[in-house]
């Protein structure tokens, strides 16, 4: 996966984690909604770490990253939910429609659709042909020859 | 032929279930086939038709007989139970399957084939067949210990019945397509295991995460040895253990009673003497108020739909205005798509304090939505409103895809759709 992927989505981070904490003032804070929100969240922070661990992007892009992906995740596990949650339309106390606020602004992420997760694979190529395999040069940048 | 006793703790997991006779051959499984989680617990109904099917079950002699809804606890459960009793030879599982879950054909595929390294089970149909909370050991007897006779999408009371009877009888008795009866207990030990609840929500796990939880799963040194003694030598400890919490129990209950006694005696002192007849009116309201309020959470009463109506639209301006806010931290901030979400959540905003100036409600809840509205529009106005700059992705500093953050924030304003703006709206 490139740079650029991880920059993307922790930009949807930054996005969907400015919203849930306010919806957390809400009766919200006691919702299903909300508390699967958040944990999903946390869990999507977490693949994108084991991701940019596993990648090949360069040491100082991922300091960079894994210090981006650090303060999200203390942003997320701050969100405040109740223990015993239950789904508030239930309740009887949510009474906007068959939406969800927390849940929807989760779907913001839907908006990243690039970079495509197979460019990671691309990437890797260019990187690894750094000597051209067809004239053996070794180059400081991938060129393509 | 040969009955044990079960373990002193059977059946070690609690759950929608009834407990028969204990030396019965057969246990019942019936699929709830039911909404999942849109009641509370507390008032959530099993249909009736599954409840009968439950009883029925009983009723003809089952050890056993509950309902079962998840793939993943709801299985974990009743391997648990059934272990701890070597009676139990059969399980019939009959209702409908489980829309979503695919719990019935999850079951089946358990004692067909088992579950793998990754405590999956093996050839299950349903979204997350995990058992990540209970010993191996406890599975591989399940599978042993038991016969599944697969009654899925059975709902008839009668041939509940049948099964049941047929899997008592001492000579082969044809049923369906199997031949049944009561070979006895099973010949070792029973085992007695409860849930570790290592992974609470088996249904939000995903893939890429199974080999981690698998890391924080030991199984036990000796297991089947340890399991065993806890089904049997380790009684004696258990039973004692019982006995005290028996009268805990009883000491808990006589001081309630005081208690009680004490209150109503407090009370009926400081009442005046003309309210003595309606003292259990006064009373009851009063104790259950805390109850009901522990949290403040909605701090308003919300009286007529107009102004649940408002109420509602300013919830999404929370989520929006917060969202902008972020979005102009980033390269949005340069961009056309915030400026111009901006401006539209400025105008919807108008209006609705326009509605709510023309609203007929009164003047303190005008002015308490009304603040709320001026403090959104304060927010919305130190942000970006100029729509002649350049959009991000044109320029290359976007590159999320053709989506948009700023938009997408903006349909969070639409999620309020129950009620439908008042007339002057």
């Amino acid at each position: 996966m490139s740079t650029a992927y991880f920059k993307n989505q922790l930009r949807g981070y930054d996005v969907v984690l400015a919203t849930l904490p306010v919806f957390s003032n809400d009766i919200c804070s006691r919702c299903i909604g909300l508390s699967g929100a958040q944990t999903k969240v946390i869990k999507g922070l977490k693949k994108l770490r084991i991701d940019m661990e596993k990648s090949s992007i360069l040491d100082g892009d991922k300091s960079e990253i894994m210090a981006h992906i650090n303060l999200c995740d203390k942003v997320a596990n701050a969100i405040e939910v109740e223990e015993e949650c239950e789904c508030q339309k239930t309740a009887g106390k949510c009474k906007i429609g068959s939406g969800c606020l927390p849940l929807s602004a989760l779907e913001l992420m839907k908006e990243i659709t690039e970079p495509a997760l197979g460019v990671e694979e691309k990437e890797v190529i260019k990187v690894a042909k750094l000597v051209c395999e067809k004239c053996g040069v070794e180059e400081p940048v991938p060129v393509v020859h | 032929m040969l009955k044990v006793q079960p373990t002193f703790t059977y059946p070690p997991e609690k759950g929608c279930y009834l407990r028969g006779n204990d030396y019965s051959p057969v246990a019942f499984v019936v699929l709830l086939n039911a909404p999942y989680g849109t009641m509370p617990p507390e008032i959530q109904s099993i249909p009736k038709e599954i409840e009968n099917l439950v009883k029925v079950a009983i009723e003809t002699g089952a050890a056993l007989s509950g309902t079962l809804q998840t793939e993943n606890i709801g299985i974990e459960k009743i391997v648990c139970n059934i272990v701890a009793n070597p009676n139990i030879r059969y399980l019939i599982v009959c209702g409908n399957e489980v829309e979503g879950h695919n719990t019935g054909s999850a079951i089946k595929a358990l004692m067909e084939n088992g579950i793998d390294e990754r405590r999956t089970i093996i050839g299950s149909q349903a979204m997350t067949p995990y058992l990540f909370n209970i010993p191996l050991e406890a599975i591989y007897r399940f599978r042993e210990q038991l016969t599944l006779i697969d009654l899925i999408g059975e709902t008839d009371p009668e041939v509940i019945m049948k099964g049941a009877w047929s899997c008592y009888q001492e000579n082969p008795t044809p049923f369906k397509e199997y031949k049944l009866y009561d070979p006895g207990a099973y010949s070792d030990s029973a085992i007695s295991c409860s849930l570790t609840w290592k992974v609470k929500h088996p249904e939000e796990v995903e893939d890429w995460e199974i080999d981690e939880i698998l890391k924080d799963i030991k199984e036990p040194e000796e297991p089947a040895e340890k399991l065993k003694k806890r089904g049997g030598e380790h009684m004696k400890e258990v039973r004692g253990v019982l006995t005290i919490t028996k009268r805990l129990l009883k000491i808990t209950e006589e001081l309630s009673e005081i208690a009680r006694l004490c209150i109503e005696e407090l009370e009926g002192l400081e009442a005046p003497p003309g309210v003595e007849a309606k003292k259990e009116e006064a009373v009851i309201p009063e104790k259950a108020e805390p109850a009901v309020k522990p949290v403040p959470l909605v701090k308003e009463e919300i009286e007529t739909e107009e102004e649940l109506y408002f109420t509602n639209q300013l919830k999404g301006f929370n989520g929006v205005v917060a969202a902008f806010e972020a979005l102009d931290k980033d390269v949005c901030h340069d961009g056309c798509s915030l400026p111009a979400a901006v401006i539209s959540a400025q105008k919807k905003l108008k209006r609705l304090k326009e509605g709510i100036d023309s609203s007929s409600l009164s003047n303190e809840k005008k002015q308490r939505l009304e603040d709320r509205v001026n403090d959104f529009m304060e927010r919305l106005e130190s942000l970006p409103q100029d729509t002649s700059n350049p959009c991000q992705k044109g320029v290359g500093t976007c590159t999320i895809g053709p989506g948009c953050f700023a938009s997408g924030a903006l349909k969070l304003l639409n999620l309020s759709t129950e009620l439908a703006p008042p007339k002057n709206l």
